[in-house]
């Protein structure tokens, strides 16, 4: 009976997973290529020749370079603001907090696209149109929301008692919270920051929008420029390659912060 | 140690529900004292006023013949057991009993004697660099004078 279940379970895993998989394991074929017209699933030819011709174009590269400062900036000011944002509503009373609350909540919802004209213009206008900032700032709004949320559940959960008690004993407020209060949230301050990365680093809307040239348009929007190694040859082989690069940083985050995403580590903290 | 003197304490919550009502109390240096009563009439009030966690309708609260109202907890140089004994979750047990004192800034080697010589005294020694909630669900007799217990205790004499 027992198991029946687990095999059951098993089967059902493997199909979740090869559904899953196979686009990116297509990819990979396509990737390895010599010729990407060739028919069938597995190359006829293997071959790591497009791999290197996406890091000898500079297009990549400048792009790469792009998405990667503008990620992180993003990811680092956004965690940091809405650390600060979600303790102020997670532990004060002011006037206002359910608007500010509801308010951020709305903008998440905002569908991008609707965005980007009015940014356009703005951006232009204000002169940060292809640039850096011009991107972080559009994902810092899109994130702060959904970090907010997340942070102040969490802080919500660790006990006021805690707080207290660390005043008790010699600290300052600020103290408190950097000492007690964010690593107690850590696996909350690492959620936001993997939802602000990923949302950054996967954005093409915003990436294609507002940028014009190779000094801020990041991996997303620039794999949509890729030509291949001559006007008439297709980049495809070289686009699926490029795509599988970027997937990488992606897999490795997940897989390192997964152990940092422990649950529960607040339990033992109070009677029960 | 200094003695704590209690002038006319008086604690009203916004609500308007009186806490406690015109306590005087004076308890002198070394003094073991003890508030026995019935829940909700007010003991943690009266300890969280004297700690400094809640702020004081009127009255004094006199610590070595100094007024204190105005302080901060961590001016007044206190300690306390809290009721639900909140250990830091994410410390080890060492690092528990030495939070007050490194915030203090006390030099390193300080430290470490007065962290191992409170454990010694408490037979904490083996569980000194576990998390609080690994080392004292394990062999620890449950209950209210379970090993959980004690690291927190510890806090008051290290201070």
């Amino acid at each position: 009976m027992r198991l029946r279940a687990n095999l059951g379970l098993v089967i059902a895993a493997c199909l979740i997973v090869i559904y899953a998989l196979f686009p990116v394991v297509w990819m990979l074929m396509l990737s390895l290529k010599a010729d990407a017209q060739s028919p069938g699933f597995f190359p006829a030819n293997w071959t790591l020749q497009n791999y290197l011709s996406v890091f000898r174009s500079g297009l990549f590269l400048s792009a790469l370079r792009n998405s990667v400062g503008i990620s992180l900036i993003a990811t680092l000011l956004s965690v940091v603001l809405a650390t600060f944002a979600a303790y102020a509503i997670a532990r004060l009373d002011f006037s206002g907090k359910k608007l500010v609350l509801s308010m951020a909540l709305a903008i998440a919802m905002f569908p991008t696209i609707s965005l980007v004209p009015p940014l356009f213009e703005m951006w232009r206008t204000l002169g940060i149109y292809d640039t850096w900032l011009g991107l972080i700032i559009p994902y810092m709004s899109f994130t702060l929301p959904l970090s907010i949320w997340t942070l102040s559940a969490f802080f919500r959960e660790i006990p006021w008692e805690l707080e207290q008690a660390a005043k008790v004993d010699g600290a300052t407020p600020w103290q408190a919270f950097r000492k007690l209060i964010v690593p107690l949230a850590a696996p909350g301050v690492f959620t936001a920051g993997i939802l602000t990365f990923f949302f950054a680093w996967n954005d093409f809307v915003f990436g294609i929008s507002l940028t014009a040239s190779e000094a801020a348009r990041p991996v997303p929007a620039a794999l949509a420029f890729f030509t291949g190694e001559s006007f008439f040859t297709q980049p495809a082989a070289q686009i699926a390659a490029a795509s599988l690069i970027v997937t990488i940083p992606v897999i490795v985050l997940v897989l390192l912060f997964q152990r940092n995403i422990v649950a529960g580590l607040t339990s033992g903290a109070v009677k029960g | 140690m200094a003695a704590i003197q209690l002038r006319n304490l008086v604690k009203r919550y916004a609500d308007d529900f009186l806490a406690v009502d015109d306590v005087s109390l004076d308890i002198a240096d070394g003094e073991f004292m003890i508030l026995v009563g019935p829940s909700g009439c007010g003991k943690s009030t009266l300890l969280r006023m004297i700690v400094g966690l809640e702020d004081i309708t009127s009255g004094d609260v006199m610590i070595g013949g100094k007024r204190v109202n105005d302080k901060a907890p961590r001016e007044r140089n206190l300690a306390m057991v809290f009721q639900n004994y909140a250990l830091y979750p994410h410390l080890s047990v060492y690092e528990n009993i030495a939070f007050p004192l490194r915030l203090a800034k006390l030099p390193d080697a300080t430290v470490r004697q007065k962290v191992e010589h409170a454990a010694a005294m408490l037979e904490l020694e083996e569980h000194l660099h576990r998390r609080p909630c690994s080392a004292l669900r394990r062999p620890a007799p449950a209950g209210r004078h379970g090993a959980r217990h004690r690291p927190r205790r510890r806090r008051l004499p290290v201070r």
